[in-house]
């Protein structure tokens, strides 16, 4: 019974943070673009909602938290994270990549091109986002270097989370490439849900650990 | 054929600079396809796109000029 549910989280999993999106990629109605390119967007777009499932991935969820143990839960959410994250890390210089087979500006041209194109609010978006993912990243991998308590980073490594996560979607949507309705409700509800989800534990955690002190 | 599709634009304004006959125009922060009929398929916005947004498919858009009998 216990391995059925845990079958059933998996399957759940799979099928809405890595079939789903590459689903609504092939379904949706966008112009032929060579291998190397549709290859990078896939890697790119399922790295972004591997991403938001690590919300759902976590001891906020207490959910999953029944189901699995919570250090195996741990595990996996670090192990998902130094996966995934340097993925969508590299992804403004993927997005260059193609330039280097093609005529036309530098790949390095373009990149500054991107950067600092900011009449755009899709690029300012993506760049805050790209910092506050990389201070994500950053604080995770040197955790034990940072003179912080456990509860201060947790604090931390949420609130990071979820201005990343909030400007990441903000940005993709904006941005417009790959984005099907279908693929805006999926990043909207699964984004709203992540947040409702964080915000709800750590406000309820600070309550009660409010109570328990009185 | 012609530009058909312009997704992921950073709204640069380099394709409006390259398009020798103005198909191409802003709107807000992003690029437009305004003028489609206009295009003579010479592909400098999508070469000079830094980001690969621009597509050119075998759509056509070009009526065939046809004379008369």
């Amino acid at each position: 019974m216990s391995i059925n549910i845990k079958f059933l989280y998996l399957f759940l999993a799979s099928l809405v943070f890595i079939a789903l999106p590459i689903i609504f990629f092939f379904l949706g109605e966008f112009p032929q673009r060579t291998i190397l390119k549709n290859s990078l967007s896939i890697i790119t777009i399922i790295a972004f909602f591997v991403i938001i499932g690590q919300f759902y991935l976590s001891t906020i969820n207490k959910g999953i938290t029944k189901v699995f143990k919570t250090f195996k839960v741990i595990k996996v959410h670090k192990t998902v994270g130094y996966l995934f994250l340097p993925i969508l890390i590299i992804h403004p210089f993927l997005i260059v990549v193609p330039r280097f087979f093609e005529v036309g500006p530098s790949p390095l041209e373009s990149f500054i091109k991107m950067i600092t194109s900011f009449d755009s609010l899709g690029i300012i978006l993506g760049l805050i986002a790209w910092v506050l993912m990389f201070a994500l990243g950053f604080t995770s991998v040197f955790k034990d270097k940072l003179n912080m308590t456990y509860k201060n980073w947790k604090i931390l490594h949420g609130v990071l989370s979820l201005g990343f996560i909030i400007l990441a979607s903000w940005h993709t949507i904006d941005m417009g490439r790959h984005m099907s309705n279908w693929m805006i409700t999926l990043i909207v509800v699964l984004t709203a849900i992540a947040s409702i989800l964080l915000l709800k534990n750590y406000i309820f955690t600070k309550k009660e650990a409010k109570r328990e002190i009185a | 054929m012609a530009i058909s599709d312009i997704s992921g634009c950073i709204g640069c304004t380099t394709c409006v600079s390259v398009c020798p006959t103005d198909v191409i125009r802003m709107q807000k922060d992003k690029a437009i396809i305004k003028y489609v009929e206009d295009c003579q398929i010479c592909h400098l916005c999508r070469l000079y796109c830094p980001v690969d947004a621009i597509t050119i498919t075998a759509k056509k858009s070009i009526p065939v000029v046809v004379s008369w009998r």
